[in-house]
């Protein structure tokens, strides 16, 4: 399976700083600005783990997680953002968030949490739900 | 006096919350590009004791802003023997330096 990622980050250079962490440790990773941008890539390419700055201009990344597992309920995001309140936190549980990092985070840490995320995405590929997998998305790549 | 305070700590986290979220995204920046070059620069390298320092001094920073982002209470320290006053972030914030460390490293979660 390609461990492929989607960032989606507002700035520059942390989509720089994020695109060559997680190229380094293996991943094939894209990187967008916007969640609009997003939704776009999602519409060509597959993706089942995506990391999601919070606060970024036009939709927020509260949203764009909701939509994106409202379409596939398997798809696991995580949160990094630079600010957090606790009701933004009961948000992004609400929204389906995996797990919530507060930056400045260690690359290791984010590496870790995608290497998780991808070990229990094959857990989930079993018989049961292969047929979901292969059904959905069937048009992406 | 209370409605003074509650307005004083108000103050304190609108500031806390703007400085936290501007310093955090270019912290994130520099910690990343640090921490991946201290993983690759030779551990002979004379230049890897300088960039564990700065990794080190940034640890600190970020460190610092995950306690400002969870100050709770309005609470101030004398600076330069009285002559100025100002916020004291270690008893105002709710979050200790080891749970700092922790977060920071990811040992423990940021909020839940």
């Amino acid at each position: 399976m390609v461990k492929r990622i989607l960032v989606v980050e507002d700035e520059t250079h942390i989509r720089k700083m994020m695109e060559a962490a997680f190229s380094r440790s293996g991943f094939e990773v894209h990187c967008v600005g916007s969640a609009e941008d997003a939704l776009e890539f999602v519409e060509t390419r597959r993706y089942m783990i995506f990391f999601l700055d919070l606060n970024l201009p036009g939709m927020n990344g509260i949203d764009l997680c909701r939509l994106i597992r409202k379409d596939n309920p398997f798809t696991i995001c995580f949160a990094v953002t630079g600010f957090s309140t606790t009701f933004e936190v009961f948000d992004c549980r609400d929204a389906g968030f995996e797990d919530y990092f507060t930056k400045p985070v260690e690359i290791k840490v984010l590496i870790g949490a995608a290497e998780r995320a991808f070990e229990k995405l094959a857990r989930w590929r079993r018989d049961d739900t292969k047929w979901w997998l292969n059904s959905h998305n069937s048009q992406v790549v | 006096m209370a409605a003074v305070a509650a307005q004083k700590l108000q103050g304190v986290l609108e500031m806390a919350g703007a400085v936290c979220h501007e310093l955090n995204q270019p912290l994130h920046v520099v910690s990343g590009y640090s921490e991946m070059l201290l993983d690759e620069i030779d551990a002979g390298n004379p230049l890897a004791d300088t960039l564990r320092i700065i990794k080190t001094e940034i640890d600190r920073i970020g460190i610092l802003t995950h306690r400002i982002m969870h100050i709770t209470a309005y609470k101030t320290k004398s600076y330069l023997g009285g002559r100025n006053t100002i916020v004291d972030i270690e008893q105002s914030s709710a979050h200790d330096l080891k749970r700092c460390r922790n977060v920071l490293k990811g040992k423990e979660s940021g909020r839940w």
